[in-house]
């Protein structure tokens, strides 16, 4: 647990408190749940597999020793990974073995769920890990892609948020949660992941930034930032 | 070696050149007023003018030369001119095989020499060898429009002679058809730029093609050799020798400082000795060239020369056609709107810089060739290229910073050699008026500070790369010794050599992921070729090595009734796009001579509407365009500065300044570094007097700024320009170092640039910025094209992320040594800073004051700088100025 709790905003979603992190997760403490999104492992291959650039094929360690720190820090009994943990299918048979017993590791002795996202719906059969559709926990859906008709909270990814912030006549581009009363939507954690910015129309069925909270990633904390300094790409 | 005087020129070459050539010289005669020798003039509009740069003579000769044939003799005769000495000094060396290299001032006639031995030898051949011949030359320009222009001119000579070559050009906008017919039946000339050469030797036909070339001529090569793009070149050259082995190439350039180094450019590097021949016209008459003396005296700050304005106007008004150079794309929108307002007489004037509509510079261009300008405002975008019109002044306005620089734009005005150019030197401020004063020392002794020669960049090796294996493929021995053999390459070494390779075909990369994706692999031969389509595909897309950084277009438009932006006006310009970001809708700026009010983004437009009742818009701050200080004028800005008999030659409220300096301070000695603190507002000020150019002053700055921080001094900020930075802090830095000896000089040891340096390195966006270019260039990523950007998801991976993975995976890697080469030279000036501790030890005077002194305010008053525009600014700064000399005063 972070001690400046009393600083750190929070997101309350159907009766449950949860922290934005700093790293891209989010955490609700009284149900010792961390909830992550977009993990994309091999996405650097499945370029490279695609003629589309030989990027450093660090991104899958990378993004496990990211994941490592901050379920070390954190120690949560559930994780829910929200869809495209895997960037394709065949990303999984990429990756390799000790990648995978990273992974494997971390899951030990937690309940992890993985939800499927449009890249990963299609897992190879007898695969070393469980994937669900979604998942409904203490009355919150948890999805990958938002859901127009739901009546319950949810919390989703799917989108990759990033927020475009105007300071001094400078801008900066971070990723974010963008929340609600009804739904969250998170960032996306994985390493080569890149953001589509909140004012984008592809958000305005789900969530209207001009109501919403927008909790943008900074190096050392979470920052909520002003809807007057929001500007699109 | 021999050198010859001649009057006006002197030329150098082999001994045994020597006789032939100066047998034919013939005296020098020109009729005043008959001639007009620059070359190439846009000749469509100067009809009346003769448009061949020979030297115009009375004279008949029937023994001009027999190293020009019949034909080119009763050419020139019939025109009324003889050639000029080196004009026939390169037909001989082409002749005997020799490459050379051809130093000349503006209006030389340097284009033309070069073309003349290939004119002459196509001549030689009879209509069926002709029609055999294939690609004979090959003429590498910078800019397009030059590469275009050159080809319409070079029409004159050859229609007149009925020489019956064929001529072509070859830039991005050729239509794929008239490619494709080129690289089958190639024309007897080709003018092209150094991208689409390179795209012509990446061709599976390129041995077809050149394997009779016989001359190369790379036209502005001082220009091209000094970036990323010279060293593409240099590949491709060594390419070209490699397919041709009979080929000679031709360097045109302008006064350089060291000739060797571009000679070295132009040959294979098989040993050391290798080098072109050269030759060298010395320019004709002298400039002149005054500073102009204001009425109004010149502030201590600010860059906007408004105190010169009318004497500035007035000059224009004396003279046929000015052309007024400032250095950023601010400044131009700024001096243009003020000349504008004070044009009582109706002048016509324009504005070009590089932001401009590329059909709107195209206009400014025609309407200055066709005489209708009295003034052009222009940026470093009118510094290389075509001689456009009949310049008869040019105004410098602001620092020149460097000499080389500022004597290729005075050879703008007056293209007869031998006249005189005519400039005058407008300093915007105090510092300025020392550095113009610096420059007008330096071009009277005819010094030269174009920078060294650059060692080749290991993305744009690695784009070459790709190239060679999608041309006819290649054995990595064989390619390694012809990489080699390019002068910017020659201490490549084979390990980089391999690194670059294996980076080229599966990313370099310690963890082997990507075997079975490579881009490029050896067959059985060994013979290493483009694996897939794909990755050909991928090369021609991403050729060349010039990143812009995102350019949005300035359109006029609208909103409608329904509150949706409205596009389709007309398109004024580009800006970058972090320009754009910063407006807020209603903001206003002057952009294209314009004031304009941002109305909103729609996709990549930037829509503006005009709004020419404002008064104080806000203006544009590009950073494009602006060159440091050079070391050379530099030194000299120091030596006029250390010698007070000097300072009776600068305006006098400079030479006062100097002298209350003197007074209240010291001023420092030639190799001293002056460094003083005083308390200023609640504030503790270390100002240091390095005069090493804002680099090299803004990593300095960081770097002390981080040591005082660990000292615990508090440091706030600090501000610099190209003399002086000044570090503020709540603590008195000064009393630190008053009180303990030895601290000044462990805050200025050369450790800094170790742990210090990386440390920031690390924090900074700086390497990430080097990385974007490098990983852009050397084909890590596809180049983003404007307008076909998804707006979607981005499936591009940002090269930030790419670099955070690999500097904590793989720090070793290829690309992230060739990002931290770049930075450091280009972003960081660390060789200068470097050269400039080593330099200071020992001599560093250290001043603890009780009060700012008059030169601290010259920086100081940069502090916030930023942040205010244009007339408001200045009235700010003179304000400032006013109370804060007051202060310094005070006895």
């Amino acid at each position: 647990m972070t001690e400046n709790n009393d600083h750190a905003p929070l997101i309350r979603l159907g009766g449950v408190d949860f922290i934005p992190d700093v790293s891209g997760v989010l955490f609700a403490p009284s149900l010792s749940l961390l909830i992550v999104a977009d993990l994309h492992f091999e996405k650097g291959s499945s370029l490279a597999r695609r003629g589309r650039g030989l990027l450093p094929p660090y991104d899958t360690i990378e993004t496990i020793t990211r994941l490592e720190k901050v379920i070390k820090r954190l120690n949560p009994e559930r994780v829910i990974s929200l869809g495209d943990t895997w960037h394709e299918p065949q990303a999984l048979a990429r990756m390799t073995i000790d990648d995978v017993s990273r992974l494997q590791s971390l899951q030990s002795d937690r309940n992890w769920i993985f939800i499927s996202g449009n890249h990963d719906s299609h897992l190879p059969t007898g695969s070393a890990f469980e994937v669900a559709n979604d998942v409904t926990f203490t009355g919150i859906d948890f999805r990958h892609e938002p859901s127009s008709t739901g009546l319950a909270p949810e919390i989703s990814g799917h989108f990759h948020p990033v927020v475009r912030v105007k300071t001094q006549g400078r801008a900066l581009r971070r990723r974010c949660f963008i929340a609600n009363h009804q739904r969250c939507i998170l960032p996306a954690f994985g390493a080569y992941t890149g953001g589509l910015n909140i004012l984008d129309p592809a958000f305005a069925p789900f969530i209207n930034p001009s109501d919403a909270t927008i909790y943008a990633l900074g190096s050392d904390r979470v920052y909520r930032v002003g809807r007057d300094r929001i500007i699109a790409d | 070696m021999a050198v010859r005087h001649q009057g006006w020129c002197r030329i150098r070459y082999s001994d045994d050149a020597v006789k032939s050539i100066w047998r034919y010289f013939v005296p020098y005669h020109v009729k005043k007023g008959a001639v007009h020798s620059a070359l190439f003039l846009n000749t469509s509009s100067q009809l009346d003018r003769p448009t061949f740069p020979g030297v115009a003579s009375d004279m008949a000769d029937d023994d001009m030369t027999s190293l020009l044939p019949d034909q080119f003799q009763t050419w020139f005769q019939k025109r009324g001119w003889e050639p000029r000495p080196h004009q026939l000094a390169l037909i001989e060396n082409i002749k005997k095989g020799k490459s050379t290299l051809l130093v000349a001032p503006t209006g030389a006639g340097k284009t033309l020499a070069g073309f003349l031995p290939s004119l002459i030898d196509l001549a030689s051949l009879d209509v069926q060898d002709l029609k055999k011949r294939g690609l004979h030359t090959l003429y590498i320009s910078p800019l397009k429009a030059l590469a275009v222009d050159i080809a319409r001119n070079l029409s004159t000579p050859v229609n007149e002679m009925g020489l019956p070559f064929t001529i072509e050009t070859r830039t991005g906008d050729t239509p794929q058809s008239k490619r494709a017919r080129q690289t089958e039946k190639p024309p007897h000339i080709l003018l092209t730029t150094p991208e689409q050469l390179a795209l012509l030797l990446a061709n599976r036909h390129a041995n077809d093609l050149f394997e009779n070339l016989k001359t190369v001529v790379l036209d502005e090569l001082h220009a091209l050799v000094t970036s990323k793009r010279g060293d593409l070149l240099a590949l491709d050259l060594a390419r070209l020798y490699k397919l041709s082995p009979e080929l000679t190439a031709v360097g045109l350039s302008a006064t350089v400082r060291k000739p060797d180094d571009l000679r070295r450019y132009l040959v294979p590097q098989n040993n050391i000795a290798s080098m072109a021949e050269l030759v060298t016209v010395q320019s004709g008459a002298k400039a002149h060239i005054q500073i102009l003396k204001s009425a109004q005296k010149l502030p201590l700050a600010g860059h906007t020369a408004l105190s010169s304005m009318r004497e500035i106007y007035a000059a224009i008004t004396a003279h046929r056609m000015s052309l007024v150079f400032v250095n950023t794309r601010m400044q131009a929108e700024f001096v243009f709107q003020e000349l504008w307002k004070r044009n009582d007489d109706a002048l016509p004037m324009a504005l070009h810089h590089g932001s401009l509509d590329v059909a709107q510079r195209r206009r400014v261009e025609n309407a200055m060739a066709e005489g209708k300008l009295r003034a052009i405002v222009c940026t470093a975008t009118l510094d290389l290229g075509i001689d456009w019109g009949d310049v008869d002044l040019v105004i410098n306005v602001g620092a020149p910073k460097g000499a080389s620089r500022l004597m290729q734009r005075i050879g703008r005005s007056n293209h007869r050699l031998d006249d005189p150019s005519e400039a005058l030197l407008v300093p915007a401020n105090r510092f300025e008026a020392l550095e113009c004063q610096a420059a007008l020392g330096a071009v009277e002794a005819a010094a030269q500070d174009t920078p060294d020669a650059r060692v080749g960049s290991l993305d744009v090796l690695a784009q070459h790369v790709l190239g060679m294996a999608c041309a006819d493929g290649f054995l990595p021995d064989e390619l390694y010794q012809e990489i080699i053999s390019a002068a910017p390459y020659h201490t490549l070494t084979r390990d980089d050599f391999d690194a670059v390779l294996d980076f080229a075909a599966t990313g370099g990369y310690a963890l082997r992921a990507y075997e079975h994706f490579a881009k490029i692999r050896a067959d059985d031969h060994g013979v290493w070729r483009i694996a897939h389509a794909r990755a050909a595909q991928h090369y021609r897309m991403n050729i060349g090595t010039i990143i812009e950084s995102t350019m949005l277009k300035v359109r006029l438009g609208k909103p409608t009734k329904a509150g949706m932006l409205q596009r389709g006006g007309r398109i004024l310009g580009e800006v970058e796009d972090y320009f754009a970001e910063g407006l807020v809708r209603g903001d206003t700026f002057i952009f294209a001579g314009e004031i304009l009010r941002f109305e909103g983004m729609a996709l990549n437009d930037v829509l503006v509407s005009r709004a020419s009742r404002v008064k104080d818009p806000k203006i544009p701050v590009y950073a494009g365009g602006r060159f440091p200080l050079s070391t050379f004028l530099a030194e000299r800005v120091r030596s006029i500065m250390a010698t007070p008999l000097q300072w009776k030659t600068l305006p006098h409220e400079v030479a006062e300044w100097l002298q209350w300096q003197k007074d209240r301070s010291i001023v420092p000695k030639q190799d001293e570094l002056l460094i003083e603190s005083f308390p200023n507002n609640d504030r503790h000020h270390l100002v240091l007097y390095p005069f090493e150019g804002r680099l090299a002053h803004q990593t300095l700055g960081v770097l002390l700024t981080r040591r005082l921080e660990r000292a615990g001094l508090k440091p706030l900020g600090f501000v610099c320009n190209d003399y002086a930075l000044s570090i503020w802090a709540m603590d008195d830095i000064g009393q630190a170092i008053a009180d303990n000896s030895a601290f000044l000089s462990n805050l200025l040891s050369e450790d800094m640039l170790g742990d210090d340096l990386e440390e920031w390195l690390d924090e900074s966006s700086i390497m990430r910025r080097a990385f974007r270019h490098c990983a852009i260039i050397s084909g890590l990523v596809e180049k983003r094209f404007p307008g076909k950007e998804k707006t979607g998801k981005q499936v591009t991976v940002s090269t930030d992320l790419i670099y955070d993975v690999l500097r904590r995976h793989q720090p070793d890697h290829i690309l992230l040594k060739a990002a931290r080469a770049d930075a450091a030279r280009e972003l960081l000036d660390l060789k200068r800073l470097g050269d400039l501790l080593k330099r200071i030890k020992g001599h560093v005077s250290f001043r603890h004051l009780e009060r700012l002194s008059p030169l601290s305010v010259a920086i100081l008053l940069e502090m916030g700088r930023e942040a205010v525009y244009g007339e408001a600014a200045d009235a700010i700064l003179a304000d400032a100025e006013q109370s804060l000399m007051a202060e310094a005063l005070q006895a």
